[in-house]
C-alpha cells in the first residue's frame, strides 16, 4: 500500500475544486493531469496557506482523493507510482515517464481546439507531431487516458441547497450530507448520508481490501 | 472581371476552391513548396480562355515565411499588382539569400524595441562582442537594418538614429536592457515586484517570461516557477506553451516557441548558459526584442559574459556597438557555416538525427537506443557537434 499526501495551498484550490461542477470526462482528465503536476512538485506549503489536500492512495485500487472542508471527491489514478530513495515517480506502465513535459504535452493536446475539431485529421495532427518529436507511444498514452474509467465519486455537505430543498418541502431530494456518483446529467445521482464522512472513511469506502459498506433503509429519526 | 470584388483575407484553400483544385494539408510530407507548386502547375495546364484571375490586387505580409513559388503563384492569379511586405531580419542568419535587399522601400527603424535593447540583441545574436563572430554583413546590409557603420581600420562602431517612441515616457532614464547572473528562482519574483513597484498601472499581461533553453528539464522548471509566482504574487500564469495564445490577466510564461509576433512592455528571458549554436543565438535575439520597455536576460552560468557586460555598457554610454570586423578568411568560414545551416533548416529533429546516424553508419536497434538517449539528454536540439560527440562517446554502451 502506498499513501502520499500533498497539501493544497490556497491559490490552487480553484484548480482542484473549480467553481463550476465537473461535467465532462475532459474536465476530469484536466484535473488528473494538474494534480499529477502538482504532486510532482511536492511543495512545502506554509501552514497558514493550507486549504485542502490531495491524497494518493494505491493498493489494489489506485485513487486520488481531493479533500476539503464540506467537499471531497475521488477519481482513479491511472499511472504507476514508484518510490525509491530519490522520491516518487509516475509512469504509464513503466513505458512512459509521467513527468512535467509529458503532462504539459498531454494538457496542450486536450486543451487545444484540434482536440474538439470535427475533422479527424485535425484531431490527429498535434498527436502525430508529439509521436514524432516527443515519444512514439504518446497516442497510446493519450488513448488510455481518454478510455480509462475515471470512477468519479463526490462527498458533500451542501447546506445552501439542502435548505432550499427543505423549504420547498422535499429535503430528501438534496440531503445535507450526500454522495454524488458519476458526473454527467444522465448518470449522476445522490445517495443520502446521515452524517459527514471523514477522510479515512472515504478512503475505506473505496478501498477494495477492506470490508464493504452497506446501504441501509433510511431512518427518518436520524435525518 | 475577377470574382473577388471585395477585399478578401484569404489563404490557399480559397484558391483551391476558386480553381477547383484538390486541397492539400500541410504535413511532414507536404510542405508549402509542394502545396503552392500543385496549384501553380494546375493553372499552367489550363487551356487558354479557361483561366480567370482570382484577384485584382494581392497584399502579402510576412514575406520571409513563404517560398519563392508562392510569389509566382500570386503573380499568376492577380490581374493588376501585388504588394509584398516582410521582415528582412527576422532570422539573423538569413542574409545569404541575396534577394533580400531587392525591394522598393526599406523601413529600417524599429519602433517597438528600445534601440539599446535592439543593439544588444543584434550584438549577442551575431556574436559581435565575441572573438568568433557568428555572422557579418556588408555595409549596405547594415544600413538596411538601420545601422551607420563607422570604421577605424578593423574597429567598427555601429550606431542607430535615436527614436522617440513614447510621448509620455522618459525611456532614456530606464535601463532598457538588464543582464544578470541567475542563481535562484526568487530573482524573477524580485524583478516582478520591482516592476510592480515602479509601474503603478502594471497588469500581469504586461510581463512575459521566456525560458530560452530547449531541453526536457525546462518543463519542470516552468512548473516550479509558475507555482512560485502564483503563490507569492497571487498573479495568474498563462502557460502559453500549452494555451498557445494570450489569456487575460495572466503573466505570459513560455519557452521560445510561442512568442512569434507578440510584444510586451517587460520581457524576462532565462537561460542556464549561453550557447553558441546559430539556432540558440537566433532565438536569443528574437526573444530579447519582444519588449518595448525593458528586457531582462538572466544567465545561470555567466562564464565569458564579461565581454557582453562591457559591450552593454558601451551601448548604454555611447549608444553604439563596438566590434571588430572579421578577417576575409573568417568571413569565408561564416559564409560556409551559414550555407550549411540553411541546408539543415526545415528538417524535423528525427530527420536531423537520421542524417547523422547514416553519416556515422549506425543502424538498427543501436540507432533506436541512441536516439532515445539523445531525446532524454540535455543536449540542445540540432546541435550537430554535440550530438555527434554524444553518439561517439556512448555508442559502445548502446551497440553490440
Amino acid at each position: 500500500m502506498k499513501k502520499l499526501e500533498f497539501n493544497i495551498s490556497h491559490p490552487f484550490l480553484k484548480t482542484f475544486f473549480p467553481h463550476e461542477r465537473v461535467k465532462t470526462k475532459l474536465r476530469v482528465l484536466e484535473i488528473l493531469l494538474e494534480a499529477s503536476r502538482y504532486m510532482l512538485l511536492n511543495l512545502q506549503i506554509k501552514k497558514a496557506d493550507i486549504s485542502g489536500k490531495i491524497v494518493l492512495y494505491v493498493d489494489r485500487m489506485s485513487r486520488l482523493f481531493f479533500i476539503q472542508e464540506n467537499k471531497s471527491y475521488s477519481i482513479t489514478f491511472p499511472f504507476l507510482v514508484t518510490e525509491n530513495e530519490d522520491g516518487f515517480f509516475f509512469s504509464y506502465k513503466n513505458e512512459i515517464e509521467i513527468n512535467a513535459q509529458t503532462i504539459s504535452n498531454l494538457i496542450t493536446v486536450i486543451k487545444s481546439n484540434a482536440f474538439i475539431d470535427e475533422c479527424s485529421l485535425d484531431f490527429a495532427n498535434p498527436i502525430y507531431d508529439y509521436e514524432q518529436d516527443f515519444d512514439e507511444k504518446f497516442w497510446v498514452l493519450l488513448r488510455e487516458l481518454i478510455l480509462h474509467e475515471d470512477g468519479y465519486i463526490r462527498l458533500e455537505k451542501d447546506e445552501q441547497n439542502y435548505i432550499t430543498a427543505k423549504d420547498e418541502g422535499h429535503p430528501k431530494k438534496h440531503p445535507l450530507f450526500h454522495m454524488d456518483i458519476f458526473y454527467t446529467g444522465r448518470c449522476t445521482f445522490k445517495t443520502g448520508l446521515y452524517e459527514e464522512v471523514q477522510e479515512l472513511h472515504f478512503i475505506d469506502l473505496l478501498d477494495t481490501n477492506t470490508d464493504c459498506k452497506f446501504f441501509e433503509k433510511e431512518d427518518n429519526t436520524r435525518l | 472581371m475577377p470574382r473577388h470584388e471585395v477585399v478578401s483575407l484569404t489563404g490557399i484553400s480559397n484558391l483551391c476552391h476558386f480553381y477547383n483544385i484538390p486541397f492539400l494539408r500541410f504535413s511532414f510530407l507536404t510542405d508549402y513548396n509542394k502545396i503552392f507548386r500543385q496549384v501553380l502547375d494546375h493553372l499552367n495546364q489550363l487551356e487558354e480562355g479557361a483561366f480567370e484571375y482570382a484577384f485584382d490586387y494581392i497584399l502579402i505580409d510576412e514575406r520571409q515565411d513563404f517560398p519563392k513559388v508562392f510569389f509566382e503563384l500570386c503573380e499568376r492569379v492577380a490581374k493588376k499588382k501585388i504588394y509584398i511586405a516582410g521582415d528582412i531580419f527576422q532570422d539573423i542568419f538569413e542574409n545569404t539569400k541575396g534577394i533580400e535587399l531587392e525591394v522598393n522601400v526599406i523601413l529600417n527603424r524599429c519602433y517597438r524595441t528600445d534601440p539599446r535593447t535592439l543593439m544588444f540583441a543584434h550584438a549577442v545574436g551575431l556574436g559581435l562582442f565575441e572573438k568568433k563572430k557568428l555572422n557579418w554583413f556588408p555595409d549596405e546590409y547594415w544600413g538596411a537594418i538601420g545601422y551607420s557603420v563607422n570604421r577605424n581600420e578593423k574597429n567598427i562602431q555601429l550606431t542607430r538614429d535615436p527614436i522617440r517612441r513614447f510621448e509620455d515616457l522618459e525611456d532614456e532614464d530606464i535601463p532598457s536592457m538588464v543582464l544578470s547572473k541567475y542563481d535562484r528562482t526568487d530573482q524573477i519574483i524580485d524583478i516582478i515586484k520591482e516592476i510592480k513597484n515602479k509601474n503603478v498601472n502594471i497588469t500581469p499581461n504586461d510581463i512575459c517570461i521566456i525560458v530560452l533553453d530547449d531541453d526536457r528539464s525546462i518543463f519542470e522548471y516552468m512548473d516550479s516557477l509558475a507555482y512560485k509566482i502564483i503563490s507569492e504574487l497571487n498573479w495568474e500564469i498563462n502557460r502559453a506553451y500549452e494555451s498557445k495564445g494570450k489569456v487575460n490577466d495572466a503573466i505570459y510564461l513560455t519557452n521560445a516557441n510561442n512568442v512569434k509576433g507578440l510584444e510586451f512592455p517587460f520581457v524576462i528571458c532565462v537561460t542556464t548558459a549561453i550557447k553558441n549554436t546559430y539556432r540558440y543565438r537566433n532565438v536569443l535575439y528574437t526573444m530579447l526584442t519582444r519588449s518595448f520597455i525593458q528586457s531582462y536576460l538572466l544567465v545561470g552560468n555567466d562564464n565569458g559574459l564579461d565581454v557582453w557586460r562591457s559591450g552593454l555598457e558601451t551601448i548604454n554610454s555611447q549608444r553604439a556597438i563596438q566590434t571588430i570586423e572579421p578577417t576575409e578568411s573568417e568571413k569565408a568560414v561564416i559564409k560556409s557555416n551559414i550555407r550549411n545551416l540553411q541546408k539543415q533548416k526545415n528538417i524535423s529533429y528525427k530527420d536531423f538525427l537520421s542524417k547523422i546516424f547514416s553519416e556515422l553508419k549506425i543502424k538498427g536497434e543501436c540507432k533506436e537506443k541512441l536516439e532515445k538517449a539523445l531525446i532524454e539528454s540535455d543536449i540542445e536540439k540540432f546541435d550537430k557537434d554535440k550530438t555527434v560527440k554524444f553518439i561517439n562517446a556512448n555508442k559502445e554502451f548502446y551497440c553490440k
